[in-house]
């Protein structure tokens, strides 16, 4: 009966109803991602709707893959190796949340840092179209201005 | 059964509306909802992590202090196998500036024995804290 409700409300929202296979999708674009392959702007809708927290350099309501790369160009200027790592993938209706761990080291300081993150994933026609990143985004700035730890 | 908590029912997740209700109504009865071991996943900035329902509490009052009506807007709850995930806005009025604020955030709620066991909440404290500090627009 929920797979019934939550179909209604795919359809209504114009994106897909989560299955196994978008799951699958999802993590083979972190993996990708991570190794830094190209190909996983192909899992991008070239419409995708990008929204991080404000706080962050270049963050907000972002649009479309060239603001979305944008972003995470201004990131890589900021931290080495700046990766999501996803621990749980929780499907519910047409929406895939991700629980993980951001992690990265800040070029001007030197400093590690670990972030916990929720993401919000929805896709349509099979390709990732909204993303919402929920983070505590001050505790990522504040790896640009410490002192590392001797 | 294999992570020991609750699967999300539809009862789990009415009584999870039931407690951001008794939130936003000042009504402390929500403690009552609470799993006396509570892992409460607070962003540090916001003085995290903490356990059980007295450390929630203290949070709380803290946040009464600073903030005129500080309380979290569900507007999604999404149940997904043993967590329920709601997502939504936390609002208040910084009693230092009188800035507003409105912050988004993802809370993922876990039950053991039908109380909240386990809460983890994802949200920037940097818009949180920064209205504290910002002299009101206008």
């Amino acid at each position: 009966m929920q797979g019934l409700v939550y179909g209604r409300i795919a359809v209504e929202s114009g994106f897909d109803v989560v299955t196994d296979e978008v799951v699958q999708r999802a993590k083979d674009g972190y993996a990708m991602f991570q190794r830094h392959d190209p190909a996983f702007l192909d899992g991008l809708d070239p419409e995708i709707e990008y929204r991080v927290p404000d706080t962050l350099p270049g963050g907000g309501h972002l649009r479309g893959q060239w603001e979305m790369l944008a972003f995470m160009d201004t990131v890589a200027g900021l931290w080495d190796d700046p990766r999501p790592e996803p621990e749980e993938f929780l499907p519910a209706g047409d929406k895939l949340i991700v629980l993980g761990t951001w992690r990265a080291t800040a070029k001007a300081t030197g400093v590690s840092v670990e972030v916990p993150f929720a993401h919000v994933l929805q896709h349509r026609d099979g390709r990732l179209a909204s993303v919402r990143v929920y983070m505590d985004a001050a505790k990522a700035l504040r790896s640009l201005e410490a002192t590392p730890s001797r | 059964v294999q992570s020991g908590f609750d699967a999300i029912t539809d009862e789990l997740v009415q009584k999870s509306r039931e407690m951001y209700r008794m939130v936003r109504e000042h009504d402390v009865a929500f403690l009552d909802n609470l799993d006396l071991a509570l892992e409460y996943h607070l962003p540090r900035g916001l003085g995290g992590p903490v356990h059980g329902p007295w450390a929630v509490l203290e949070v709380m009052d803290a946040a009464v202090g600073l903030f005129e009506d500080p309380h979290p807007e569900p507007e999604e709850f999404l149940p997904s196998g043993d967590a329920l995930i709601v997502l939504g806005t936390w609002h208040g009025k910084a009693r230092s500036t009188g800035a507003s604020v409105v912050a988004p955030f993802a809370h993922v709620q876990r039950f053991r024995g039908g109380k909240i066991a386990d809460f983890r909440v994802y949200m920037d404290s940097a818009e949180i804290l920064g209205p504290l500090q910002e002299a009101p627009s206008g």
